[in-house]
């Protein structure tokens, strides 16, 4: 479908195309009217004036007083002659000179009008009347050459075109303009939308024309209501995965009751049925999370929040006492959750520090995408077996000893940013290094 | 050592109490944020366990309410919630330690036992100070002659306490404090007795008694 600013131009340019030719024809036409009508009158009063010089003398002779006539029908091809004639005798205008018009008498009292072709190729317009003068029928001719009129004719139908061209593309762009002004609106709205994409916000901006509002309107309140929807549902998995929780771990402090302890087997299998189901429950709510996720690409202060994580690792390792270093390189951005990074890069460092004999280190890179690299220089589990784990895709009830659950949720988020997850031994310390690779679309500069 | 046991779960709740208590600990048990907060700063307790989905206050909350009052106790939390972002929360409000649910009884106390040890100044792993060390786990001391000696509840709460605090000036009422629980009844010449069953047992140098002040132990001067 084209875009509205053309459709919009698209129709006042024709209709503005119309209307000014249909206006240049009317006025053409007016114009020429109104000045051949002017002519033949003045053409019509110069033959009256031309019968008063008319005489017959007492012989008969056709005679005329010239002098009268005024100077212009003197001069040879001035453009302006009369001819007079009777149906024996005949007198022309010295302007005439030698050239003739050839002319039909007329009854008296009747008139013509006609165009001729003049001398010098001149294009005559010419009135000829017929009268009755002293018992003789007297047809009198005014010519003017209509050349120099026409002339002026042409050059203001000109102007007049050029006139109107002009004011067309005047009013085109003022339209433009116009329409331009018109659809800011919606531009913003898309500029928000964006915005809101990158989940720099969470609602449209209310402003814009009366025509717009309503539209900002429903989608505002098509947002506000999903995420209600969403945080509900997701508190509801909190509760939910709170209260089994709980729920399992009353189920463990049973399993120490004396008549149980007493068999170890049942007691283990207690413990083991329980663990998988709080990892399948932990698995799943946040698989859940990773799915009703309608806000992605905030950015996160990387620095920040690894220094948070850190922080709380040394805390939960300072018996161990693991020495956890950490480079960010200056430009790197995550665009995300955060509560994604944390996962993913806490499940891999706790991870690092369980296997690692006392030195880890999170190094993150930036590059086409960004680049997380965790090592450790512990000889935990073997790169090819967690490669093998990760392609053949996680379950939750794999009873990996420690590391399964958290390896499992990294690779789901992993997965939902469309990066890659990648194991292999760490060559500076020896220990296991995982290379994670995000793609990130930073934000555009428009 | 005195506990508070912080849990909104009857059930769980009452289930853990035992289980501390069988561990050696004086506990005292609380269900929601609001009293859990006001028992919390004022009574001396050793250490506390925090559950964080609490009643009328989350656990949070009453945790960084008690740092900014200057409580330092040391708090482990116990949480079902147990995303990263949840953990590191826990820590900035200040927290010690971290144990999620589910867990095994185990678990939880050797995360108390580690923190106590930590707050103590002590390195973690066995209790020995001088030739004595105190096997926590069955309750046992065990002497020079590597010979093991069954402790009464009350005689190890006390003689961890003092272990934990060697060198330290302890007055009869902060020993009751810290080895009975809130509605025990509390007799401050009850300790001259029990002091008295440790002098037999590990001799009578080791703990020293400073008149109209209290107890040191070790042979720190």
């Amino acid at each position: 479908m084209a875009s509205l600013k053309t459709r919009l131009s698209w129709g006042l340019m024709l209709s503005l195309i119309a209307l000014l030719t249909l206006q240049w024809l009317i006025v053409m036409y007016a114009i020429s009217r109104l000045t051949e009508n002017q002519l033949i009158d003045r053409l019509q009063r110069e033959c009256e004036n031309l019968l008063t010089i008319v005489s017959f003398n007492s012989s008969d002779q056709l005679q005329i007083d010239a002098q009268r006539m005024g100077a212009i029908y003197q001069r040879p091809f001035s453009g302006h002659y009369y001819t007079v004639f009777t149906s024996k005798q005949s007198s022309i205008s010295r302007s005439l000179w030698d050239s003739e018009l050839s002319l039909q008498s007329l009854a008296a009292g009747q008139e013509r009008k006609l165009r001729l072709n003049g001398p010098n190729g001149q294009s005559l317009l010419v009135v000829l009347r017929g009268y009755k003068k002293q018992k003789h029928t007297v047809t009198v001719a005014v010519a003017e050459n209509v050349e120099p009129l026409q002339a002026n004719i042409h050059r203001f139908q000109w102007l007049y075109a050029l006139i109107s061209v002009v004011g067309l593309l005047v009013l085109l762009g003022v339209q433009r303009l116009m329409v331009l002004n018109a659809l800011k609106p919606l531009k913003n709205i898309q500029v928000n939308i964006d915005k809101l994409g990158r989940g720099e916000t969470s609602l449209l901006e209310l402003e814009g024309p009366d025509e717009i509002r309503p539209l900002i309107d429903a989608i505002n309140r098509l947002l506000t209501g999903m995420d209600r929807k969403y945080h509900r549902s997701r508190e509801s998995l909190g509760n939910l995965a709170h209260a089994l929780k709980t729920r399992l771990s009353l189920v463990n402090q049973i399993a120490e009751h004396p008549i149980i302890n007493h068999n170890p087997d049942i007691q283990s299998s207690i413990y083991e049925s329980t663990t998988v189901m709080s990892n399948i429950i932990e698995r799943e709510l946040k698989r859940a999370r990773l799915l009703g996720d309608v806000r992605p690409g905030r950015q996160v202060d990387l620095k920040v929040g690894i220094a948070e994580l850190i922080n709380t690792l040394r805390q939960i390792y300072a018996s161990k006492g693991v020495n956890i270093t950490s480079e960010v390189a200056l430009n790197a951005q995550f665009f995300g959750d955060k509560e994604d990074l944390m996962e993913m890069l806490g499940n891999l460092l706790d991870n690092a520090c369980k296997w690692s004999r006392n030195r880890v280190s999170l190094t993150v890179m930036d590059g086409e995408g960004i680049f997380f690299i965790i090592e450790d220089d512990g000889d935990g589990a073997s790169a090819v077996d967690l490669n093998m784990l990760t392609r053949r895709g996680f379950r939750a009830d794999e009873s990996q000893p420690g590391s399964g659950l958290g390896l499992a949720i990294v690779n789901d988020i992993v997965e939902s940013y469309n990066g890659t997850l990648n194991f292999s031994r760490s060559a500076a310390m020896g220990g296991l290094r995982v290379e994670i690779k995000l793609d990130q679309f930073k934000e555009k500069t428009t | 050592m005195r506990l508070l046991l912080v849990e909104d779960d009857i059930a769980l709740g009452s289930q853990l109490h035992h289980a501390l208590k069988k561990a050696g600990y004086a506990v005292d048990l609380s269900t929601d944020g609001v009293d859990a907060e006001a028992v919390g700063d004022l009574e001396p307790y050793d250490l506390i366990v925090l559950d964080l989905g609490l009643p009328k206050r989350p656990g949070l909350e009453v945790l960084s309410n008690w740092r900014k009052r200057g409580n330092q106790v040391p708090v482990v939390i116990l949480t079902a919630r147990g995303s990263w972002q949840e953990k590191v929360e826990g820590f900035k409000a200040g927290a010690d330690d971290y144990v999620g649910k589910p867990f095994q009884i185990n678990e939880l106390l050797a995360r108390i036992n580690a923190v106590l040890k930590r707050s103590a100044g002590s390195v973690a792993g066995t209790l020995k100070v001088e030739n004595i060390t105190l096997d926590e786990d069955k309750q046992e001391l065990i002497l020079q002659n590597d010979q093991r000696q069954n402790l009464t509840a009350t005689e190890f709460r006390l003689l961890r306490y003092f272990m934990l605090h060697p060198g330290q000036l302890l007055s009869k009422s902060k020993l009751t404090e810290h080895v009975y629980e809130y509605d025990e009844d509390k007799d401050s010449n009850v300790i001259e007795v029990y002091v008295n069953r440790l002098r037999q047992i590990i001799g009578p140098e080791l703990i020293k008694t400073r008149r109209g002040q209290g107890y040191v132990f070790g042979n720190s001067d």
